[in-house]
């Protein structure tokens, strides 16, 4: 725990370390202004000494001065001289040493000068002077003694006091503190019930500490925690049990989509086989019917007379028709199961091909129509051309009994949507029947008035709806329609796709 | 005429005077085959069962064949006989009103 918690510094020392530095500076600041004080109060000594002298030996001296005796003068000096601190005392007059007692020093030395006066005949005149030169080695001695001393047991006291407290700081905080790491660092869901419990002396519910606080707060911690877990296990169970159920749920899923697929798979088998019997069983009686017709019309045409020769046109006229109906009705079911490649499609190139065909099959060959240039597009190529044959050739076919038929294919935008549509001038349609408009064999047209199955737009509708758009259609009797058709892939207008989308 | 034999594979009786009649009108004179079904006709062109005994060596000029017929189809009887020596190289006609494209891309 120690390597990443870093390099370890435990608080007792530092509350120790502290706590001397501290101490250790007021110490000596305090030691300072002690030793201050003594080393004023000894130099006062030192003067009071000086001014005592003034007083007591000045007269003494300067009468034997006066007098000239030098024995009494020296004894003066000597006593003088064996005053404390007293270094050197000398008799000067006019510069001259006269007497003197203890040694000279040049060095840590206090010197006064005393005038020595005497009075002669009412008139004090000076006759020399007397130099006392005090030495302050000594009082700097003492200071440096009780610095030492003071020192030394400031050091000692510390040294104790920084001892007892490193072990009272150590029993009374930092052990517990260590337990406590032990004990969060030791807890996991798991053991969130355990509590922890210090060594620590009894003592009243009045005399809680921060410990007693960090011990609740602990324990508030746990039985939330323990409350957390138990709440998320639960989740977790829920979870897994939802899990399983999805995971039924998919497996019943799949299992389903299977079935339906088989089940499709096995219908789509059906539909073919019973599309390719429609396609030859059900022609084969027409083919005797119309073959058989043709060749009375060839090989006893001239036994018949002409209502003979109508009844006759009548029946082949009806087989051909039942063929064209199973043709188309073919087709639409083509249309429903046949596969999809959608790729971009130029609609407008589309179309001319579909005109073309028109053209050779139909004769619808007159230069009515008009194609927008550059209509895209996304689809099938082959279903698309499908739609577009039935539309125009529907088109065509509507507007071949008016003069100065127009036909147009266009593209617009709506609501962001790209609209294709189909526009003619020709007989129109009443919108009453416009829902009958798309349904397979459903006409508005007697076949007398225009030929057809009812099946082309059945098969457009299949179409559109199978490239995920919608066709609808507008019009009026007399007036025209118009056919209108989206398709999902290209609903975007191409100014609005990116470059690189569109490619 | 013994070698210009057309050979009609056909199950349908209407069918088979109306394709009779056509040929006849198109003043195709051969002397026509007609197989009722895929077995015979196979039997008709390797000499087998009611063929037995026929001399293959002779095989019809073309083959007039419908796609679905009893016992063995057109498509199986066609495969057959492109897959013989004999028979590799018979122009062959099918006839069909079949609209499906898997039957025409099939008989290629």
């Amino acid at each position: 725990m120690r390597k990443w918690l870093g390099k370890f510094s435990p608080l007792g020392w530092r509350l120790v370390a502290t706590t001397v530095a501290f101490s250790t500076i007021v110490a000596l600041l305090a030691t300072a202004f002690q030793l201050y004080l003594d080393y004023r109060r000894d130099l006062g000594t030192i003067e009071s000494t000086l001014d005592q002298v003034g007083h007591s030996y000045l007269p003494t001296i300067g009468n034997a001065l006066w007098a000239t005796n030098r024995k009494e003068l020296q004894v003066a000096l000597d006593g003088l001289a064996r005053l404390p601190d007293v270094r050197h005392v000398a008799v000067m007059e006019n510069d001259e040493v006269w007497a003197q007692a203890g040694q000279a020093k040049s060095q840590n030395i206090r010197t006064r000068d005393y005038p020595l006066n005497h009075v002669h005949r009412g008139e004090t005149m000076t006759i020399g002077s007397l130099k006392v030169v005090m030495d302050l080695a000594g009082v700097y001695q003492r200071l440096l003694d009780k610095f030492w001393v003071i020192l030394i047991t400031n050091g000692v006291k510390t040294f104790l006091v920084a001892g007892f407290m490193l072990w009272f700081f150590h029993w009374l905080v930092t052990r517990h503190l260590q337990r406590i790491a032990e004990f969060a660092a030791r807890l996991n869901p798991g053991n969130l019930h355990e509590r922890l419990t210090l060594d620590r002396p009894a003592h009243a519910q009045d005399q809680l500490d921060e410990f007693d606080l960090v011990l609740d707060g602990l324990t508030r911690m746990q039985s939330n925690l323990a409350a957390a877990v138990q709440t998320l296990e639960q989740d977790i169970v829920k979870l897994e049990q939802a899990e399983s159920e999805i995971q039924q749920l998919n497996t019943a899923l799949e299992q389903r989509v299977a079935d339906r697929t088989a089940q499709l798979e096995a219908v789509n088998q059906e539909l073919e086989a019973f599309s390719y019997s429609v396609s030859h069983d059900l022609r084969t009686p027409l083919r005797s019917i119309d073959g058989f017709s043709q060749a009375l019309v060839e090989d006893y045409g001239e036994k018949l007379d002409s209502v003979g020769h109508d009844y006759l046109n009548r029946v082949r006229r009806a087989a051909q028709r039942m063929g064209q109906l199973i043709d188309d009705l073919l087709r639409l079911a083509r249309v429903t199961r046949a596969d999809m490649s959608v790729t971009r499609i130029d609609l407008s190139a589309l179309a001319a091909v579909v005109t073309e065909d028109l053209c050779k099959h139909k004769g619808y060959c007159e230069s009515t129509l008009t194609v927008h240039a550059g209509l895209a597009g996304r689809g099938d190529p082959a279903l698309l051309r499908i739609v577009l044959e039935n539309l125009l050739d529907n088109a065509w076919k509507y507007s071949s009994k008016i003069p100065g038929p127009k036909i147009e294919l266009g593209r617009m935008v709506q609501d962001d949507r790209v609209i294709y549509f189909v526009r003619d001038n020709g007989a129109g349609f009443d919108m009453t029947y416009v829902n009958k408009l798309f349904g397979a064999f459903q006409r508005l047209h007697r076949d007398e008035e225009f030929a057809g199955t009812g099946v082309g737009l059945a098969t457009v509708k299949r179409i559109i709806h199978r490239h995920g758009g919608e066709v609808w259609a507008e019009g009026c009797p007399g007036k025209g329609a118009v056919f209108y058709f989206t398709l999902s892939h290209s609903d975007i207008p191409e100014k609005q796709v990116p470059r690189e989308a569109a490619r | 005429m013994h070698d210009k034999v057309i050979l009609l594979v056909e199950d349908n009786p209407d069918d088979e005077t109306l394709t009779l009649r056509a040929l006849s009108k198109s003043k195709i004179l051969n002397k026509i085959v007609v197989a009722r079904d895929g077995a015979e006709a196979l039997d008709y062109l390797f000499g087998t069962g009611i063929h037995d005994g026929r001399d293959t060596s002779f095989q019809p000029q073309l083959i007039l064949l419908d796609l679905k017929l009893p016992k063995i189809d057109g498509l199986e009887v066609l495969k057959r006989l492109r897959a013989d020596v004999r028979t590799a190289l018979l122009p062959v006609t099918i006839l069909t009103t079949s609209n499906e494209e898997r039957d025409v891309i099939t008989s290629y």
